[in-house]
This record gives C-alpha cells, structure tokens and sequence, in this order.
C-alpha cells in the first residue's frame, strides 16, 4: 500500500449517547505518528484522552472519522498494536505468574513455544525485571507491575506502543524512573510511542512531538515539534530556556481552551482553533 | 488504587488457627455449661438429655448400618443436587450475563421463585409427584439454586472491564478468554454461592426425609423422636450440624489453595 504514516487519525470524532444525553467528546482530532517516533498527546483530565486512544486502538468506534494503521482502517485492535493501560492491578491477571501474564498474548502463530521463555527473559530486562518471571503481579510494588505491564507489550513485539496515563498511579519517584526507562527502551529498540498524558511537564520531557488536545468537545489545538536535544535528562532538559518556552506553550493552549466554559451536551460546538 | 485495600493491615480478619482455636473454646464451654446444667436437673432429661448421654447415643448409633446407610443416603443426594445445581445454574448464569432481554424476561421470575422457601414446597411437590428419589432432588435443587445462580451472575458482571480490553487488544482466543479471565474471576463468587447452596441443599434434605420417611438422616430423626429416644435424636441432629459444618468447611477449604491470589486469602495467610 505504501502507507506514509504509521498511524494517521482522519477527522475522527467521539460523541458517548447514554438514553437522551449525548456528550460530544472528541471532535475532527487529526494528526499521525511516524515510524520510530515518540509522539505525547497531552490533555487536561476528562478531556477525552482514553477515549482517542480506545478509538485508535480499535477498543470502541469512532462516530465520525476512522484511524488508519499501517494504511488500513482500524476496527478491532491491530496484531501489532499494544496498549499499556494506567490501572496496572487490573490488566495484569493476579492469578498469574509475570512470566504467565507476559506469555499468554504471545500467540502460536507468531511466536514458536520454545522461543517464548527467551523473549520473555529479554523483555524482562528490558523493563529492569531480571528474574522476576515467577513472582505473582501483587507481590510487587506498583512501579514493579507498571513495568511488566510494559514487558508484556514489549514481548508482543508491537510496531506501535500506545500508552494511556502509565504512570499517574505511581509515586513521584518512581514515576521519573519510569520516564527515563520508557525512553531509553523506545530510543535502543526504535520504538514508536504514542503517550498520552495529562502531565505537561511528562509530554515535553519525552516527546519527539506534542499533540495538545483542548475544548470541548477536544479537538488538536496545536501540534508541536519539540526541538530539544534528542538524549534527554531530568535535570538538564528541564533547565534549558527551550524546554520552559514548549512547556509554557502548551500550558497556555490548554488554558486558553478552558476559559470559555461550554457545556458537553451543547447543541451547536464552537469551532476550534486549527492550526 | 486497590493496591492500597490490598496492603492494607488486617485488622478485622483472624488467622484461621486463631479462629479456630476461638470457636473450640466456644463450643467447649457452652458444652460444659450443658452438661453442669443437667447433672444439677435444671434441664429435664426427658427434653434436652445431657451431653454425656448424647455421646453414648451416637456411639450406639455408630455402630448400626442403618445409621451409615442413613448418612450415606443424605451425603449423596445432597452431593448430586450440587452437580445439578451447577449444571443449571452455569448455563443460565450465562445466558442472563449475555444478554440483556435474557436478564430482563427472567428478572422478574427469579425475583418471584427465590422468596420461596424450599422447605415450603414439600408438601404440594409429594401430593403431587409423590416421594420419589426424582422428587427429593427436585426439592433440594430449586430451594438451593438461588444463591448460586445469583452469585454466578454478580461475578460475571464483576470481571474488570479492563481486564477485558487487555484481552481484545492482545488479541485473545474464545476459550483463553474464558480460560484465562472468566473463570478465574468468576471463582470467588462460585465458591461463595456453593457454600450458601450446600447449606440450604442439606437442610431441605434432611427436612424431606423427615416429612416424607424416605431413607437419610431426616428419617432416623423423625423415628427416634416418635419411639421417644430424646438423646438419639439428639445425637442425630449434632450429627446433621456436623454434616453442614464438614460441608461448608470443604468448600471453604477448597478456596485456600484456589483463591490463593486473592485480597481475601492474602490477607488470612498475612494474619
Ligand atoms: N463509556 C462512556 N460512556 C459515556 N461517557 C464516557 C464513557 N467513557 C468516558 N466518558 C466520558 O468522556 C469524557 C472523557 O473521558 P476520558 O476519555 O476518560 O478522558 P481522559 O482520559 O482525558 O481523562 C469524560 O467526561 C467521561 O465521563
Ligand atoms: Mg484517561
């Protein structure tokens, strides 16, 4: 097909119907991500982040619009599409081993018996879980689950890693530690990444790209190249002048997007700035 | 989230040798109590016989096929209605989780039947049918399928949406889906409506039997009342206690090794 972007988002719109009230939540969200890139969609909480990337992952319909993955319209998840959810407690099974809860996506088809138990060792190491296989998800900390929530998708070998708010639920620490390894891991291994996160701070620290969603119903209120250097640091990233004028831009989209209070179930939708 | 419920110290809960050791002092000390009370005649023993005498009751029983053959006769039946009740009940379960017009068409029968005591129906099923083995089982299923069933449809409604989603995105087989997510989580639930069913499933037995005169410990009982045998009755109906405890106690202890990763468990083997 000769498909341009990995993923490309067409003029897709979300409205939920529950009986009489419709909640117009997502309105014409268009961009695309590139093969090997880092792309973050921030958002402020309830605007409709986990809802694009449930219509991106082929989890719910889109109303209007369609996804395009790899060129094809996506209707239920794609074989190389993984997703890491925030609530790591419930995707990862209890009643199985980590090493169990990283096997049983991997299909016969795709990954012979005996080559599983390499794949999972390296996907462990990955996510700096040597050996942990035989432990069970609760008797780890929460970081601990979120990564192998994360070596699970990894073992998938996915083209594309979409990840919905990964590290809300942990602490601050662990949640910079997190950062780092999710970044490292997508620069060694070429991954894409489409993060979506309601953390400003997260969005310019990691991103190749920034997609701001803002409004309601959302839409993409500017889509930012970040041009900072590619090896990112905590420390050093976060003091260039660069890295506070980004971070300041977006804040200011989503701010701009919050003063003019509208209401969801509003009849006619105020048209959105387009870049 | 939960993660903190989980962790959480368990003050509430006690070990299950601590609860065991609470409940022998317990029933030591009442049996005590029974037996000081009847050597000072403050209970007639022509309506409640003293403990001592009870016990050599049960050990003359003991020793009888009848008695045997009676416990064997009400263990069975009760162990059989069990498999009916959860070949029904799966199945049912499912078809009210899967769709909606199933659930709302059978609400309102179930609502209706599930009030019904068991036990209430035992007169107009043997008028009716007559005392049959066909009808006993009758009995006992439809007053202890409720429990089960209703469990059965919360549990399939518990399982974690998300953990749902994980499976359609990584693409997950019917029977790995069912394998993997439903059962597993659907099994604390199971284990809770079959401890409550077997309960009700015993008494309705034995309750049958005693009305009826069909072979089980229900009969025994209603024999050795009639002939006046107040301390063989007696032991009958500790015996009766014993089954629904020894019953109860299988299921609960099924649900150690079975639910080993669950917060419940987690927390008794923590405590
Ligand atoms: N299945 C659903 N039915 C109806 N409304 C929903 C559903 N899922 C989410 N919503 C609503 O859509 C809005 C956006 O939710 P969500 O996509 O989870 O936002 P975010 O992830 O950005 O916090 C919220 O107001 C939420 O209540
Ligand atoms: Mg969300």
């Amino acid at each position: 097909m000769g498909a341009e972007h990995l993923l490309d988002l067409q003029d897709l719109g979300k409205t939920y119907s529950t009986g009489a009230v419709r909640a117009r939540i997502l309105e014409g969200v268009e961009f695309t991500v590139d093969r090997g890139e880092f792309v973050c969609v921030v958002g402020p909480s309830g605007a409709g982040k986990t809802t694009l990337l449930k219509c991106i992952a082929g989890l719910t319909a889109p109303t209007t619009g369609r996804t395009l993955f790899e060129g094809e319209k996506v209707t239920e998840p794609p074989a190389k599409l993984a997703v890491i959810f925030q609530d790591y407690s419930r995707s990862l099974l209890p009643w199985l081993t980590v090493a169990k809860n990283i096997e049983l996506p991997l299909q016969k088809a795709r990954f012979p018996a005996r080559e599983r138990p390499g794949i999972i060792a390296e996907a462990l190491a990955n996510v700096g879980l040597e050996g942990k296989g035989g432990v069970y998800p609760w008797e780890m900390s929460g970081g601990m689950q979120q990564r192998a929530a994360i070596a699970r998708g990894l073992a998938y070998q996915p083209d594309v890693l979409l990840m919905d708010e990964p590290f809300a639920a942990v602490d601050a620490q662990t949640r910079i530690d997190l950062e780092d390894l999710v970044l490292g891991m997508s620069r060694r291994l070429g991954m894409t990444v489409l993060f979506v996160t309601h953390d400003i701070d997260e969005a310019v620290y990691m991103a190749d790209r920034v997609v701001v969603l803002s409004g309601t119903p959302a839409a993409v209120a500017r889509d930012i190249t970040v041009d900072l250097p590619g090896e990112r640091d905590q420390v050093q990233t976060k003091n260039l002048p660069r890295y506070g004028e980004l971070r300041a831009e977006v804040f200011g989209l989503i701010q701009a997007a919050k003063r003019p209070a509208m209401q969801r179930t509003e009849t006619v939708p105020a048209r959105r700035m387009v870049p | 989230m939960s993660q903190v419920v989980v962790n959480r110290h368990p003050r509430g809960t006690l070990s299950r040798q601590a609860e065991l050791t609470l409940g022998a002092v317990g029933l030591a000390g009442l049996i005590l109590l029974w037996q000081v009370a009847s050597v000072a005649s403050l209970l007639s023993e022509r309506v409640v016989p003293a403990p001592t005498d009870v016990a050599g009751a049960l050990g003359r029983l003991s020793v009888t096929a009848d008695f045997w053959g009676a416990v064997w006769a009400t263990v069975s039946i009760t162990v059989i209605a069990m498999v009916v009740i959860l070949l029904i009940a799966v199945p049912t379960a499912m078809a009210i989780h899967a769709s909606r017009f199933v659930e709302h068409s059978t609400w309102f029968l179930i609502e209706f039947l599930k009030p019904i005591p068991g036990v209430a129906l035992i007169p107009l099923a043997l008028l009716l049918w007559g005392p049959t083995d066909g009808v006993k089982l009758f009995l006992i299923v439809f007053g202890s399928l409720w429990p089960m069933l209703t469990q059965l449809v919360y549990g399939l409604r518990e399982i974690p949406g998300l953990a749902l989603e994980m499976a359609r995105v990584y693409r997950f087989g019917f029977w790995q889906r069912i394998h993997r997510i439903t059962i597993p989580s659907v099994l604390p639930f199971t284990l809770t409506g079959l401890r409550i069913s077997v309960t009700i499933a015993l008494i309705i037995a034995i309750v049958t039997e005693y009305i009826v005169g069909m072979s089980g410990l229900g009969s025994l009982l209603a024999l050795a009342q009639l002939n006046g045998v107040v301390d063989q009755a007696f032991a009958l109906l500790l015996v009766s206690g014993l089954l629904g405890l020894g019953f109860s106690g299988s299921v609960a202890a099924l649900s150690g090794p079975l639910l080993f990763w669950h917060p419940s468990q987690r927390e008794r083997r923590n405590g």
